[in-house]
């Protein structure tokens, strides 16, 4: 079963992306703020990361700096989640992504579609 | 005993008559400042107000600006100072304000600040 | 401020000439302050100390050159400076020696009373005229400089205000999408049965609402667009793309939506790739909102995208052949806010925003976009992009968009 941690400072947006990838069989480890996150990263190294992109005190820039500082961490994949609009694909089912940091992220926009986010999830996995 | 200047400010806009009062007001000049809604009325409290700086619009219902300096000057030149105030800078009507016995020429902006200016460049 | 009186400077070593112009001054109709002096150089002197309003000068004076003072008094002042040159004037051609070397006006001596008075009140006169040219000129600059300081102000200030409003947009957007973010996937759960059964009836209206929340969606989204590309603060990525790739993996992607209403989506494109060096999100932006709006306008047939290549551009045609658009209607078309449908079908994603956005992306690469269209029988947007792609690359990328 495939694990994947999510970063959001808001309680309800974390609820509901576990909720929704929990009935799609992947376990989901929650934080709800950049340091917890890292934090269960190092410690659990998840499969895929979603992370909201602003949060108080630690920016998602930040945090990937923070995440690739470790060899554990450095290799998981990132998906950002945004509110500030991010580009799309035609019928929005495939996000171009987002600089960040010089590196380039696929992004989910908020609010997103639940197939959005499912397939962009299971692109990004390993296999 | 230091006696407090004296301004008469003419001008047919209300508007424009509190905020002029005001930017005098404010400006630290000791001042006491008198209106009057047209040029007419001016004229009639010039006599009573000298010496005094007397604020004219150049445009209002009845005699304008220049016509009212006019009037003043020709009261008393010395005592009784004027400023021609408009909203719009233009050279001949500077002139006409020069021909019309005027002190000051200056322009309305929304601060006052060329009003207050051109008052203190006269003290 | 006192009223000066005007000065008058005489240059006269004969007293009793001296004298009989001093009577003659002190009963000028304007009242004078009159200096007088019996030496040139002296003359000279106090003109370019003190500042006087006119110059009396004798032309015969015994010790002096007459004319070497007036060239003196020419260098010390401006040209339109008055000076009175008296003399008797029995060599004619010194009349004319001295208006040439600048003498304002000569007067004969023996003295007419009359004449000089008249002389005289010319000179002030025309001294004063002077000087009231000089004194409008001043305060109408004055005027001038104070309204330039008030228009910088207040530039600034709507600047300023400018910035605050995107601030203000950017910050509402985001504080919007989150809690839209939630409503959406709230309903999205219940519809999907993950919190439990639903029956038919309550299913409809939550995928209506569903449908309205991204509708609401968009509307944030293209307030955003417009706000920023119209402030010129978007930037084109350019990269190096094949736009017959584009084009038909855009039409793909519209294909199921296209099919759902019954319309045949097709394209007419060059056999081989056509590159050019354009930003690729908002391109396909630009592509999204026409055939959107190509879908939203056209109940049966058919959507076209077309690409020519010309040498230094290339021109692409989004052509339906839905109801069409009035003539009245056409040069409003890329203004915000424009709506012509007053039908909205269900679920219909639009703002009226995506035409102008479009239109703002095209300007942006260089390019130009217009509309031709007739009532009945369908509308075709045509627009032009440079193609840029031998000469100054920006990186040099074959990239297939496709990630």
């Amino acid at each position: 079963m495939k694990r994947i941690l999510i970063i959001d400072d808001d309680p309800d947006i974390v609820e509901l992306v576990k909720t929704r990838l929990q009935q799609n069989s992947y376990h989901v480890i929650c934080a709800a703020n950049g340091k917890e996150g890292l934090k269960k990263a190092r410690k659990e190294t998840p499969d895929l990361i979603l992370m909201d992109i602003m949060m108080p005190r630690m920016t998602g820039g930040d945090a990937v700096k923070m995440l690739q500082d470790y060899d554990t961490t450095k290799n998981i994949p990132v998906i950002f989640l945004t509110a500030v609009a991010s580009p799309k694909s035609p019928t929005g089912e495939e996000n171009q992504g987002i600089n960040v940091g010089g590196e380039h992220f696929p992004a989910l926009g908020k609010p997103f579609d639940s197939e959005d986010l499912l397939s962009v999830v299971r692109r990004h996995l390993p296999s | 005993m230091k006696n407090k200047s004296r301004f008469l400010i003419v001008d047919d806009d209300d508007g424009d008559l509190t905020l002029m009062r005001n930017a005098i007001e404010t400006a630290g000049f000791d001042a006491d400042v008198y209106v009057a809604k047209n040029g007419e009325q001016g004229v009639e409290m010039v006599d009573d107000l000298k010496p005094v700086t007397v604020i004219v619009d150049t445009n209002m219902p009845g005699i304008n600006g220049f016509e009212t300096c006019s009037l003043m000057k020709s009261r008393d030149k010395v005592n009784i100072q004027v400023i021609i105030c408009t909203g719009v800078v233009d050279a001949v009507d500077a002139g006409k304000a020069r021909a019309s016995g005027a002190d000051g020429y200056c322009v309305k902006t929304s601060n006052y600040e060329a009003l207050i200016n051109e008052i203190k460049s006269m003290f | 401020m006192k009223i000066k009186q005007p000065r008058i400077l005489v240059i006269e070593d004969n007293k009793c000439d001296r004298d009989l112009l001093l009577h003659i001054l002190n009963s000028l109709e304007t009242e004078c302050v009159v200096e007088c002096v019996n030496s040139g150089r002296i003359g000279v002197e106090h003109l370019r100390k003190e500042s006087f309003d006119l110059v009396i000068l004798d032309l015969s004076m015994q010790k002096f050159d007459g004319f070497q003072v007036l060239k003196d008094i020419r260098d010390a002042k401006d040209k339109a400076f008055p000076v009175l040159l008296v003399s008797s004037f029995t060599n004619k051609e010194d009349k004319v020696q001295g208006l040439e070397l600048g003498a304002t006006d000569c007067i004969n001596k023996p003295y007419i009373i009359e004449e000089v008075r008249a002389r005289v009140q010319i000179q002030l006169k025309l001294r004063q005229i002077l000087k009231d040219v000089q004194w409008a000129s001043e305060k109408t600059n004055a005027g001038i400089k104070m309204l330039y300081k008030e228009l910088d102000k207040k530039n600034k200030q709507l600047q300023e205000f400018d910035r605050l409003k995107d601030e203000f947009l950017g910050n509402v957007s985001h504080e919007l999408r989150t809690p839209l973010t939630i409503i959406r996937e709230s309903i999205s759960q219940i519809v999907d049965g993950l919190i439990g059964d639903v029956p038919e009836k309550q299913k409809q209206y939550l995928s209506r609402a569903l449908a309205n929340i991204d509708r609401l969606k968009n509307i944030i989204d293209n307030l955003l667009d417009i706000s920023k590309i119209e402030k010129g603060r978007v930037e084109l990525y350019k990269e190096k793309v094949d736009l017959v790739a584009l084009i038909k993996d855009i039409c793909a992607d519209f294909q199921t939506k296209a099919a759902a209403q019954n319309l045949e989506l097709r394209y007419e494109l060059p056999e081989d790739e056509v590159y050019v060096l354009i930003d690729m999100e908002k391109t396909i932006q630009v592509f999204t909102n026409l055939i959107g709006n190509a879908l939203k306008f056209t109940k049966k047939g058919n959507i076209t995208i077309s690409l020519k290549e010309w040498e230094d551009f290339v021109q692409c045609e989004v052509a339906d052949t839905g109801m069409g658009i009035a003539a009245e209607h056409l040069p409003q078309l890329f203004n915000k806010f424009k709506q012509f449908s007053r039908t909205h079908s269900p679920g219909e994603k639009g703002t009226g925003l995506g035409l102008t956005i479009a239109k703002s992306i095209v300007e942006l690469h260089g390019g130009n976009i217009h509309v031709e269209s007739r009532e009945g029988k369908g509308t075709t947007f045509i627009f032009t992009l440079p193609k840029y792609c031998q000469r100054r690359l920006v990186h040099e990328e074959n990239i297939d968009y496709r990630r």
